[in-house]
């Protein structure tokens, strides 16, 4: 992963609830978006959906194998945020018979 | 931690206090190229998640018309940037290639693309002919707590005080309800008085039938960031399912179903045995009361409940919860007697901070009105409430529950803040605000949500149009209903939505809607603050606002007039904050929500209120009053602890039906799938419903992981493959079945008993029988 990226979402991630929330509204929504995470990365290989995230952490704690490091290793629910990756089709789709 | 050194993660946090500090425009600095490329051109805006009740901030993204990117907005208080992965997807939820985008009008079997004056004239004449006919009782609204404000305030003001019926219902009835009674009997009105910050401040959370870390996801996580930071915190999951919360609480107390009830009551016995009740707040705040018993299940069509409350003393209360000991309730729960004693003075210890948190366990119950009372009853002789880091919170479901269903009242018998259709002075003020004759709101609510698909199965509703939920998929005993709703005789089903769903499919009109961001909105969440979106993008097609088109049906039926609005939100919402004004509901005028990350109500003066009852963050209590429930004026002020007994569920296992079924939510998916369904990632991670079932119990029968088995009830039969070792693990004697997959009707095999009180029925609990398929 970029470092810039993972610093980015260091910002993003490591910091929630540990501060302040600035008391005085803005609305300047591009600047807050420019700081706001945008979507996780989906996870490309199988993997063990646990409650601890010792599965994950082994490679991305510790950049094992090359894998990317997680920028908040204390969150443990992965796959609260975290999907699989390599979409395949599978979606509802089609159902109401339409005449023209 | 995995092989993450302690150093490591250390270095990860001070870079994240340091950017923090620095703030955006450092953070903006080291953006990757590509990623502020992209963006240049897209325009950014603010609305709450369009799924959950926690109304997590998000900030979306667009360009040329069509949503490119949502992130988790860093400004909202109750997320402070975070979402769950239904979050991370929501700019995918409206592009499913199936959207709906024309009218479409019932010719046999086939459904034929309508003009809108096509699909609104045939309605309203439907409409119209049902009332001349079989009167205004035969024509009914079904809507939603995803309604925006806007679109219940219209709905209920059009059939309560145009049409004159009160056949108002939203699916909030079926998740909603029980926690609406359980506020109203215990503190005389609705909503909690706590906020989300108690799960950064409190360090004692009982959780009681609330999956959080499946089903409100990102409060969950403030949670456990609480508990990294201070090693005092513990989280205690009482459920009859070992969850995700369940794996990663301090401490799981599994109990056998229904058998909360006494739970809560052995837990108050020993607060009163060992003492540990705080005597003086008993004695400033707090009255005691006794109910009717063996109040039945609402089984029966037509079945009616009034509860006929008596005052009783303490010491009356003190000899109701003498036979809750904790010997005999660890028979009935299985929970140790040992636990239920430490758990009851790890409520009343003094150096803790104590809350309770729970969903659907609770609510959907046969005695879901009881349990939530049972639960205020601890915090209320603990005096653990209105204190900052200490409340019981009811958690809703849906991300208007609150905002729309409960504060508008778009209950057959509720009018907006907290007022009822059965009190004339409340008919009254609705009648004085809306300009009409108060003759006009009949003084007798109809039908709860069960109730009123059964009339339609009777054919005494003949006409319903359903906005903003999909009940034919989500309605427990689900074969009755759906039946009930093609058996012709005048019946008439319009469905607005944005996708076909199993209501849809139902349906003699299909109106296609617009949905979040392709309308301007305001909902509601959990916490009491109401969050305001504009629209940002057009709807697709010929797709039109529920609001537009419940007004739409106004104008045809001759009440137009109810609604001249030229900017109909902000003219709604104007006129709407007049029924909340000096009753404690005290709403901001329109603007204030536009550039706010939502106000927590009562806001007076320009202050939102984060607790409610308590001097010095409540203005409606003075100075030297301390605590005051001002809501409960029949009660002097005081909030009540009830005594209400355990009583057991309708259907119990038995030796034809051994296993009890739980159905509920998953993680990935809202509710019945519509909108979730149509997002790749999402049901790539989690495609179709599954029966988790326990390792014995499976092998007990010869049944192996992922093998499919046969679940059947006395209602329904339904094949699934089980899960052995899923996310959700299954206890001996138990099943859980997901409600999403729209081509697995689970709750088919539901039973539609509800709650006398509440009215909401429990999805929770029936007998069934598993056999291999
Ligand atoms: S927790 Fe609820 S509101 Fe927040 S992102 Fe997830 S679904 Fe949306």
């Amino acid at each position: 992963m970029n470092v810039a990226v993972c610093l980015l979402a260091v910002v993003a991630c490591a910091s929630f609830f540990s501060f302040p929330v600035q008391a005085e509204e803005r609305e300047d929504y591009e600047s807050d978006a420019r700081y706001a995470e945008g979507q996780p990365p989906a996870i490309p290989h199988p993997f063990r959906d646990t409650a601890d995230g010792k599965y994950c952490l082994r490679c991305h704690g510790t950049g094992l194998n090359g894998a990317p490091l997680s920028p908040h290793p204390v969150r443990i629910t992965c796959t609260e945020c975290h999907v699989k990756g390599e979409i395949k089709k599978h979606t509802r789709e089609n159902k109401i018979k339409t005449k023209d | 931690m995995g092989g993450l050194s302690r150093r490591d993660f250390l270095k990860a946090s001070a870079a994240a206090a340091a950017f923090a500090a620095a703030g955006a425009s450092a953070a903006a600095s080291l953006r990757p190229k590509d990623a502020s490329a992209s963006e240049g051109d897209i325009r950014w805006g603010k609305a709450p998640c369009r799924f959950c009740g926690t109304g997590c901030g998000v900030l979306i993204g667009v360009r040329d018309g069509r949503i490119v990117a949502t992130k988790g907005d860093p400004q909202a208080p109750v997320n402070k940037g975070l979402n769950c992965i239904k979050g991370y997807f929501l700019s995918k939820i409206l592009y499913g290639t199936d959207r709906l985008t024309k009218p479409l009008i019932r010719k046999g079997d086939t459904m034929v693309e309508a003009s809108w004056d096509e699909a609104m004239t045939l309605i309203a004449g439907k409409f119209k002919e049902s009332i001349d006919k079989h009167g205004p009782d035969s024509v009914a609204m079904y809507g939603s707590g995803q309604w925006t404000v806007f679109e219940g305030y219209a709905a209920s003001k059009l059939f309560k005080g145009g049409i004159g019926t009160n056949n108002v219902e939203p699916n909030a009835r079926l998740c909603m309800a029980s926690s609406v009674t359980g506020f109203m009997s215990t503190f005389g009105g609705d909503e909690p008085m706590g906020c989300f910050d108690d799960l950064d401040l409190g360090d004692t959370f009982f959780l009681w039938g609330a999956n959080m870390a499946e089903c409100h996801p990102v409060l969950f996580s403030r949670m456990i960031d609480n508990r990294l930071r201070n090693p005092q915190v513990k989280i205690i999951d009482f459920a009859t399912r070992y969850t995700r919360t369940s794996q990663m609480a301090d401490q799981y107390v599994k109990f056998n179903p229904q058998t909360d009830l006494a739970l809560l009551n052995a837990i108050a016995h020993v607060i009163i045995r060992d003492k540990l009740y705080d005597e003086q707040f008993i004695k400033d705040h707090v009255v005691f009361k006794r109910g009717k018993e063996n109040i039945g299940y609402g089984l029966e069509d037509k079945f009616k409940f009034a509860d006929e409350p008596k005052l009783i003393g303490f010491d009356e209360y003190k000899a109701f919860l003498k036979p809750y000991t904790p010997e005999y309730v660890a028979k009935l729960s299985s929970v140790p007697a040992k636990t239920i004693v430490e758990l009851a003075h790890l409520y009343a210890d003094k150096s803790r901070k104590v809350n309770s948190l729970w969903t659907m366990g609770f609510n959907q119950h046969t005695r879901g009105t009881w349990v939530n009372n049972l639960a205020y009853n601890v915090h209320l002789l603990t005096s653990k409430i209105c204190k900052p880091g200490e409340n019981p919170m009811s958690l809703t479901g849906q991300p208007s529950a609150c905002g729309t269903t409960r504060e508008v009242g778009t209950f057959t018998h509720r009018l907006p803040a907290d007022m009822v259709v059965m009190n004339p002075e409340h008919r009254e003020k609705a009648a004085r605000i809306w300009g009409i004759d108060p003759k006009k709101i009949p003084a007798k609510p109809t039908y709860n949500a069960t109730e009123m698909f059964r009339a339609l199965d009777r054919g005494d509703i003949k006409v319903v149009w359903i906005q903003v939920t999909n009940p034919f998929q989500s309605l427990p005993n689900l074969s009755r209903y759906r039946k009930g709703a093609r058996k012709g005789d005048g019946r008439f089903i319009v469905v607005s939505d944005i996708y076909p769903t199993r209501s849809t499919e139902l349906a003699d009109v299909i109106l296609p809607s617009a949905c979040w961001i392709e309308k301007e909105g305001m909902f509601g969440n959990a916490e009491r603050r109401t969050q305001h979106w504009f629209k940002q993008i057009d709807p697709p097609g010929e797709a039109r606002n529920d609001l537009w088109q419940t007004i739409e049906l106004a104008k045809r039926l001759g009440y137009g007039s109810l609604f001249p609005y030229t900017y109909p939100e902000k003219e709604i919402w104007e006129e709407y904050r007049k029924f909340g004004e000096g009753q404690g509901k005290d709403l901001a005028p329109y603007e204030s929500y536009t550039k706010a990350r939502g106000l927590c109500w009562p806001v007076v003066n320009g202050k939102e209120t984060t607790y409610r009852y308590v001097e010095g963050f409540d203005p409606y209590v003075k100075a030297g009053e301390g605590i005051k429930f001002y809501k409960n004026k029949a009660d002097h002020y005081k909030a009540v602890v009830w005594a209400r007994p355990y009583e057991p569920a309708p259907e119990v296992p038995d030796r034809h039906y051994p296993f009890w079924l739980c159905t509920g939510r998953v993680l990935e998916h809202w509710h019945t799938g519509t909108m979730t369904g149509r997002v790749p990632e999402i049901m790539r991670a989690n495609p179709s419903a599954v029966c988790e079932m326990h390792p014995v119990d499976a092998g007990r029968l010869g049944i192996k992981d992922h093998q499919k088995v046969k679940i059947t009830s006395r209602r329904g039969t339904i094949i699934l493959p089980v899960n052995l070792n899923g996310r959700g693990k299954a206890e001996k004697g138990n099943i859980f079945v997901a409600f999403f997959d729209e081509g697995k009707l689970i709750n088919e095999l539901c039973l539609d008993a509800y709650c006398p009180i509440s009215g909401e029925p429990d999805y929770k609990k029936c007998a069934v029988k598993i056999e291999k398929a």
